[in-house]
């Protein structure tokens, strides 16, 4: 079974006077360690559809299963609850909270989780270390660059041993380099932990890893390519 | 009026003579000769005074002299604390004498209306000396024939100007000897205030006159006043310093 | 860890945080420094005002506080009786009797107050009231001796050394007369009182008008004004049922004076509403300050899956947090002011340096400030209220906050 469908997705924004169709009418499933990318151009409605995905954000039609559980439907206690323990985020920059640390940031899922503290720290230093940030565990945000504070919002993403992890544009404030390096490290765990990873994301780089790229034009999917 | 210090002083004047025929007796010569039984040129009694109250009851024997009705005095001859004490009217003045601490002392206003000696009469009523006639009106409400007591009633209400604290007085007089039986103050409210009784009537000083006067309070159940004259003498001759303030303190 | 993020954020706005600190501290110093200067006046004046007028309690007639009768007496024994309790530290009968006060010209009337001077000195402080270079009070001992108030030596013409005139009723109906000497003369600043009170020696009285071992009144003083209830009860059952005696505290004596004295918190209370609704906008708008410039973060937060209870709560702890900082500075402000309104006290003596007269009764010039734990529990209590209040509506909002939307917040 898949652990995302998605299907006949419509979501439509006001935002002011102008409506716009963000999504009209998209239908796709993720499977298990699929390594996806949702590609398009600025407004072709990725975004939103990672968010119907991550519970984020209700459509006004069409249907999600998470793992074969339909959203619609769901409280918002629910929906914190399915975010909170079977879907991983990382978002564009800034995304941490700035005034917990690198360790406290990607320990916090587990402490919402209830997770008893020997074992948050065993899985919280194990995560900090496969994403290499081993030693840096007591810095805040704003003493890490923008790819060690993209790593760190990874194993936040990471320690809740989600289903799936989401990211919108997890490179977009970061030059090329570390850019790659995270995309590494999010492969890496792709590859060794089985994790999936559904991107949003105009960067080439990340299509270039990506072993599936779905393509939005306009709130529909134009192409969807595996390779 | 009633109360005046003379009430204590029974005085000689021409009791009204007890008319035999039918016709209503004046009024005012009956309620003048009933003001007039304690009136006269001079007087000498000896009196004893009986006060019941609620707290005590004592018993005050005094000698009292008077000449007219301004001038009078009288001095306590016992109790033995209160020995001496003496109290001297001179129209509308009260002095009382205290030998214990040899002071002659004025009754000031605010004491007129306080008790005399203890007993049920005030200050005031010993100098007030107006008849009633002069002050109410009266009118004859019942005739020796029609109640039991055989007497004249009449009701007497203050004239508007009167300094009078009473709304109603009622004075009844026996036709048989003229002579009061008894006299009911009411207030403005027609609430009884006090009764004057006289009774026991005997020959004093030549006179047939009541020689016991009880005064009880409606107010107060079972507190009443009562004098007694022991020995009453009319036209005595006093000397004129007796009612000074000097022969007060001798 | 709602708490560890809501402290470090609490310091994430150093300034702002210590300014509205800052400010509750202040408002919170001053609150509790009027409080206690406040319950110090008030202490001081309860007890002055409550011993010298009415005593801690006491015990009457039944009648008597009605009637006021000359007959409505009771047993001077009981005098005794009550000072043998542990609960009792001074008691002392009283007469009072309506009697004539005369010069050789002139008299007024007069209440003539019978004390046993030397047990009222553990009450009372008449001997304080006298006016200077106006003779002494009254000796220990019975005799024929009177202390009068300035206002009827005035009306008599009399002074200390010169006699005055007891004329009276006594209780079996004779007249009773007496020669008292003035021995001093004293100023109450109750008008009523210095025009015709009069202070004789209780025995002297009660000879006088024939009402030996017999008093109106006796005044009981316990360990403090607030006591009062206790002593009653202490007396009453000592004394068990007796018809005609009562033993009252001074609240039940004058329960107009204990209402007055019982509204001393309302003050503190209105004190407090309008200060700290001035400290509570100071919360409001730095909390919502505070929220406003972290929509993004929160946004990530409740997007990781944090309810937005507490979400709520995160926020609510963030402004109790800020109170609890303002709180310490406070104590430690308001504790400093308390200190010195203790040690050094408050003066509001007149310019000659004399204690001020109300109600008959003197007051010393300077009083000093008192700490109970009342105000300081009642305005710990608010503020936090006050804080709690505050942060709700920014509580609501960041509840409201719809992750996606908050997130495109930069």
């Amino acid at each position: 079974m898949p652990i995302v469908q998605v299907q006949d997705l419509t979501r439509t924004y006001t935002q002011g006077a102008l409506k716009v169709e963000a999504l009209r009418g998209v239908s796709l499933d993720i499977e298990a360690g699929e390594f996806t990318a949702l590609m398009g151009p600025s407004g072709s409605g990725k975004t939103t559809l990672l968010n119907q995905i991550g519970a984020l954000d209700l459509p006004d039609s069409g249907s999600i299963q998470i793992e074969g559980r339909e959203l619609a439907g769901m409280s918002k206690g629910e929906l914190a609850r399915l975010r909170l323990e079977r879907l991983g985020f990382v978002f564009q920059a800034y995304n941490l909270v700035p005034v917990l640390s690198a360790y406290e940031n990607a320990e916090f899922v587990l402490l919402l989780q209830g997770v008893a503290p020997n074992e948050r720290r065993s899985r919280v230093m194990s995560l900090l270390e496969s994403v290499g940030l081993k030693g840096m565990e007591d810095r805040r945000p704003a003493e890490l660059s923008g790819g060690q504070q993209q790593r760190v919002a990874v194993a936040r993403a990471m320690a809740a041993n989600p289903a799936l992890v989401l990211a919108d544009e997890p490179t977009a404030n970061l030059d090329s380099k570390t850019s790659e390096e995270l995309l590494d490290t999010m492969q890496a765990l792709n590859r060794d932990h089985g994790i999936t990873f559904l991107f949003a994301t105009h960067d080439p780089r990340v299509m270039e890893r990506a072993r599936r790229v779905v393509t939005l034009v306009d709130g529909k999917i134009d192409k969807d390519e595996r390779r | 009026m009633v109360l005046c210090l003379g009430a204590i002083l029974l005085l000689a004047s021409p009791a009204v003579a007890a008319d035999n025929g039918k016709a209503d007796p004046d009024i005012k010569e009956l309620l003048d000769a009933t003001d007039d039984l304690q009136r006269g040129d001079s007087s000498m009694a000896k009196v004893e005074m009986h006060i019941k109250t609620a707290r005590f009851e004592r018993t005050v024997t005094m000698t009292a002299w008077s000449e007219g009705t301004e001038k009078s005095l009288m001095v306590i001859n016992s109790p033995v604390r209160e020995k001496g004490i003496s109290t001297l009217k001179v129209g509308d003045n009260i002095w009382n004498y205290l030998p214990k601490v040899d002071r002659t002392m004025k009754v000031p206003p605010s004491m007129m209306s306080g008790a005399w000696m203890g007993s049920h009469f005030s200050n005031d009523d010993l100098v007030k000396e107006n008849r009633l006639s002069e002050e109410f009106s009266y009118t004859l409400t019942s005739r020796p024939p029609d109640n039991p007591e055989q007497a004249w009633i009449i009701e007497l209400k203050p004239k508007p100007d009167a300094p009078v604290v009473w709304g109603r007085v009622v004075v009844r007089i026996r036709d048989a000897d003229r002579l009061p039986i008894d006299t009911r103050f009411y207030d403005e409210d027609n609430k009884l205030v006090r009764t004057l009784s006289y009774s026991d009537i005997r020959e004093l000083g030549g006179r047939s006159v009541p020689a016991k006067m009880r005064i009880v309070p409606a107010d107060k159940p079972g507190e009443f006043t009562e004098i007694n004259y022991q020995e009453l003498k009319f036209d005595v001759s006093i000397a004129p310093s007796t009612f000074t303030l000097q022969a007060l303190r001798k | 860890m709602l708490l560890r993020i809501a402290w470090r954020n609490l310091w994430r706005y150093r300034r702002r945080t210590l300014i509205t600190a800052s400010g509750m501290a202040i408002a919170m110093g001053l609150v509790l420094a009027i409080a206690c200067m406040q319950d110090g006046m008030f202490a001081m004046m309860s007890d002055v005002l409550v011993r010298q007028t009415l005593g801690h309690a006491q015990v009457v007639h039944p009648k008597w506080p009605t009637s006021q009768l000359m007959h409505d007496t009771i047993d001077e024994g009981i005098v005794t009786k009550a000072r043998q309790l542990p609960e009792v530290n001074g008691a002392s009968g009283r007469m009072f009797v309506y009697a004539l006060a005369a010069s050789e010209d002139t008299s007024v009337g007069a209440r003539f107050i019978g004390i046993d001077p030397k047990a009222d000195r553990i009450i009372t402080d008449y001997d304080q009231q006298l006016l200077d270079g106006k003779g002494r009070f009254l000796s220990d001992e019975a005799g024929a001796e009177v202390v009068i108030g300035a206002g009827m030596a005035h009306e008599l013409s009399l002074e200390a050394g010169q006699q005055l005139l007891f004329l009276g009723q006594a209780a079996d109906g004779g007249m009773a007369t007496e020669l008292l000497e003035i021995v001093g003369i004293f100023e109450s600043g109750l008008d009523q009182l210095d025009r015709s009170g009069a202070y004789v020696h209780l025995s002297t009285l009660q000879s006088l008008i024939a009402l030996e071992g017999r008093v109106h009144q006796i005044m009981l003083v316990g360990e403090d004004v607030a006591g009062s209830a206790a002593l009653r009860d202490a007396v009453r059952g000592e004394l068990g049922e007796l018809a005609d005696v009562q033993v009252n505290s001074w609240e039940d004596a004058d329960p107009d004076l204990a209402k007055m004295m019982g509204m001393k918190d309302a003050g503190l209370y209105i004190m407090l509403f309008i200060m700290f609704s001035v400290a509570g906008l100071g919360v409001l708008s730095t909390m919502l300050m505070s929220v406003f410039e972290r929509t993004r973060e929160l946004g990530v937060l409740r997007s990781l899956g944090m309810t937005r209870l507490r979400m709520m709560l995160m926020i609510v702890l963030e402004s109790l947090l800020l109170c609890g900082v303002a709180s310490i500075l406070g104590l430690v402000f308001g504790g400093f002011l308390d200190w010195l309104l203790i040690e050094y006290g408050f003066p509001y003596a007149t310019a000659d340096g004399q204690g001020v007269s109300f109600m008959g009764v003197t007051f010393p010039p300077r009083f000093y400030g008192m700490l109970r734990p009342e105000p300081i529990v009642i305005t710990l209590v608010f503020m936090h209220l006050v804080a709690f209040i505050a942060a709700l509506w920014p509580a609501i909002r960041v509840a409201r906050l719809r992750p996606v939307e908050a997130m495109r917040e930069h």
